[in-house]
């Protein structure tokens, strides 16, 4: 059950120029597994299914099933089956044909054929559909004669393409039953990509969750629900509070105001996210908690109550027992298992602009121009995002030096150096280190070598 | 009273029984009678009895089936290629390509005509390859726009799903697309087969020494035998209800 049935290695794809829909990706996928690729639309699911599918061509990477590359052998010299979203029946043949239509090509044996339709067709619960029609079926049919259609041929891999989203909430769950069974009981390699979830947790031996054709984190569903690798993956999965905040010394951190114990092993001035489960957060009295709140919205949800509540600038959903009256003073505390953090990468010193005319780049806060060959493939008109680390930025207190001006903020000290979050005058946030003691407030400019900058074209 | 929707259809009763059921009574009172107005079957057992109508039947089923069968090997991989191309107003390509109908059709086989004259010296040495190339001419857009009215509409999910399932390039034209494209052949095939029985000026023009359906008609009128023109229509008439039943029968499955 260990050995790898598939891997991508290095995938990468773009269908305009300069915008890769998938980048670099690599991933191992084991035999027998139930993998799920799960993103919002846009993410690069649906191109990855498709690519091991055949249906497109990697630009560069390779895919090898038991080893071989396969990435640019067409649809049907893989032996890879998909169940395409709309089903895709064939309208001009009956239930028995379009299943038959794999292995008719193949030349099999007609009475062989007439086996392996049956046997799929009981799989599928079917029985007894053969001379039905394909208008004559309900969605829910027509997306078990697709299941029956593909598994017929019996393939190494099964790709099911949002396989669901036609169907209702209630038809919905029995067939996330129905595939995890099937799957349980033929042994295949199933590869799922989904938008939901719920669906993604109900059915999963393992989630890949994709953003911006990057993988942001694969595992198990509880991996994913407990600890998230980042705020994306936090706030896609499930509801969550999540704070920005700092480690502040060895297993605790700062965030919502407060100092909390934490199982960090972060080491301290990492900035973090601090990320805890609704279902996790204790309400106490208001003088027994590290965090005082007010109650702003209780809504009923049967085995519990959904709180919200305010504590200064925070917002904090919980779930309780009891009702809580709106108005009423409550203490909030997060138990230290129960506190994720997650380093702080996703959108550090990243702004997004438009290109002009003249190939400078208009930000809100700033304008800036890349140098040659930094953007080869951008032209006028299009999105383009800027991004620095913090270590190649500097502050200074000329304020003509930098590209961008504003006042610092938070000091984090860092060993041997501070890290600083200047605060713009658009309430932009950029993050400097810098080896020099400032003071909170003082003005800054932050300059940068011009090289350091890295562009990326957004759309 | 008050206004019925079904009032609304009063005007088309109207032009339906002046213009299409009224000549229609008309031709088969006189497909029926002799000169003197009396009933008689003998016109109808003329038209078999005469070799000359049936040889002309046989000769118009002939033509019409040639060229319905060039203009579908001709259309095919032309609306195949007009709905599969990338540009992006491909309604212009298509546009491009039932521009002809636009001409006046008299116009147009004149021009052929002199066309053909010119290259081949004389009418006479090709008349049945002109009389194919005329037709084919003409009716070559009514094959081209039904097939690309269907090709363009495919779900090009089915081709991946034929492709996904093993058919290589010939395996998914023959198992997939052909099917998907059937009802697109059969509206096809009506536009072009039926007019082509009895299309004559075309003949009239390129191929002054056969006649075709159509054209002996006229003949029968012209020599003031309203009697047995008639007839003729009327067979006509029934042989195309029959032709319509049969695909109707084909696109129904």
């Amino acid at each position: 059950m260990n050995e790898n049935i598939l891997e991508l290695r290095s995938v990468t794809k773009s269908y305009v120029p300069g915008i890769n829909v998938i980048e670099d990706m690599n991933l191992s996928i084991r035999k027998g597994e139930l993998v799920t690729f799960l993103g919002p639309s846009g993410c690069g699911k649906t191109t990855t299914l498709r690519m091991i599918g055949g249906f497109d061509l990697p630009d560069s990477g390779e895919i090898l099933l038991h080893g071989q590359d396969i990435g640019q052998l067409p649809p049907d010299k893989r032996p890879i089956n998909t169940v395409f979203q709309k089903y895709a029946l064939f309208p001009f043949l009956n239930i028995y044909d379009n299943i038959a239509f794999g292995l008719k090509q193949r030349r099999m044996d007609k009475e062989l054929i007439r086996q392996k339709v049956r046997h799929a067709l009981s799989v599928v619960d079917l029985e007894g559909f053969e001379k039905r029609s394909v208008d004559s079926l309900s969605g829910g049919q027509q997306q078990r004669v697709a299941v029956a259609r593909a598994i017929v041929n019996e393939p190494e891999i099964l790709l099911l393409d949002e396989p669901l989203s036609a169907l209702d909430h209630k038809m919905r769950l029995e067939m996330q039953a129905e595939i995890r069974d099937m799957h349980d009981n033929l042994g295949m390699t199933f590869i799922y990509v989904t938008h939901d979830q719920e669906e993604a947790m109900n059915l999963s031996d393992r989630i890949v969750v994709m953003a911006n054709g990057v993988i942001q984190q694969e595992g198990a569903p509880e991996d994913i629900y407990d600890r998230p690798a980042n705020i994306f993956v936090a706030d896609f999965i499930g509801t969550s509070n999540i704070f920005a905040g700092v480690v502040t010394e060895k297993r605790r951190a700062r965030f919502a105001g407060s100092v909390f114990k934490t199982d960090t092993e972060l080491p301290p001035g990492t900035r973090v996210e601090a990320m805890i489960r609704p279902e996790n957060v204790s309400i106490t009295g208001p003088d027994q908690a590290a965090l005082k709140a007010t109650v702003t919205n209780d809504i009923y949800k049967g085995a519990y109550h959904e709180i919200t509540a305010e504590s200064g600038n925070y917002e904090v959903c919980a779930h309780y027992r009891k009702k809580l009256m709106p108005g009423s003073q409550i203490g909030i505390d997060f138990p230290r298992e129960s506190i994720h953090l997650m380093p702080h990468d996703m959108d550090m010193n990243v702004f997004e602009g438009i290109m002009n005319d003249d190939g400078s780049v208009d930000f809100s806060y700033f304008s800036l121009a890349p140098t040659q060959g930094s953007l080869p493939y951008a032209k006028p008109g299009m999105k383009v995002a800027v991004s620095f680390e913090p270590s190649d930025a500097d502050l200074s207190d000329d304020q003509e030096a930098g590209f961008a001006r504003g006042n610092i903020d938070t000091i984090i000290y860092i060993g041997d150096h501070y890290t600083y979050i200047v605060r713009g005058d658009n309430d932009e946030e950029y993050y400097v280190d810098d080896d020099w003691l400032w003071n909170m407030g003082d003005r800054v400019s932050i300059e940068i070598d011009p090289m350091k900058f890295r562009w990326k074209i957004i759309e | 009273m008050r206004f019925k929707r079904s009032f609304l259809s009063i005007p088309y009763v109207i032009f339906l029984l002046i213009f299409v059921m009224a000549p229609l009574a008309v031709v088969l009172v006189f497909a029926f009678t002799n000169g003197s107005g009396r009933p008689t079957l003998s016109n109808f057992i003329g038209f078999f009895r005469s070799s000359r109508t049936i040889a002309t039947l046989v000769y118009s089923l002939f033509v019409a089936f040639i060229t319905t069968l060039v203009c579908l090997l001709i259309a095919y991989p032309t609306a195949l290629a007009l709905a599969g191309s990338g540009f992006r107003r491909k309604h212009i390509l298509l546009l491009l390509a039932v521009v002809p109908m636009w001409i006046n059709f008299t116009l147009r086989i004149t021009a052929l005509k002199e066309v053909l004259d010119a290259i081949e010296g004389n009418l006479a040495f090709y008349p049945f390859l002109n009389t194919i190339i005329g037709q084919v001419y003409d009716f070559l857009p009514f094959m081209i726009l039904p097939l690309y009215n269907v090709l363009d509409e495919i779900d090009p999910s089915l081709l991946e799903a034929g492709r996904d399932l093993g058919a290589g390039k010939a395996g998914l034209f023959f198992s997939v697309m052909l099917p998907l494209s059937k009802p697109g052949i059969m509206s096809g095939i009506t536009m072009v087969f039926l007019p082509a029985m009895t299309n004559y000026v075309v003949l009239d023009m390129l191929y002054n020494s056969t006649f075709i359906m159509g054209s002996l008609i006229g003949s029968y009128f012209n020599a003031y035998d309203w009697h047995n023109g008639s007839m003729i229509s009327a067979i006509l008439l029934l042989l195309i209800a029959l032709f319509s039943g049969i695909e109707r029968k084909g696109e129904g499955r």
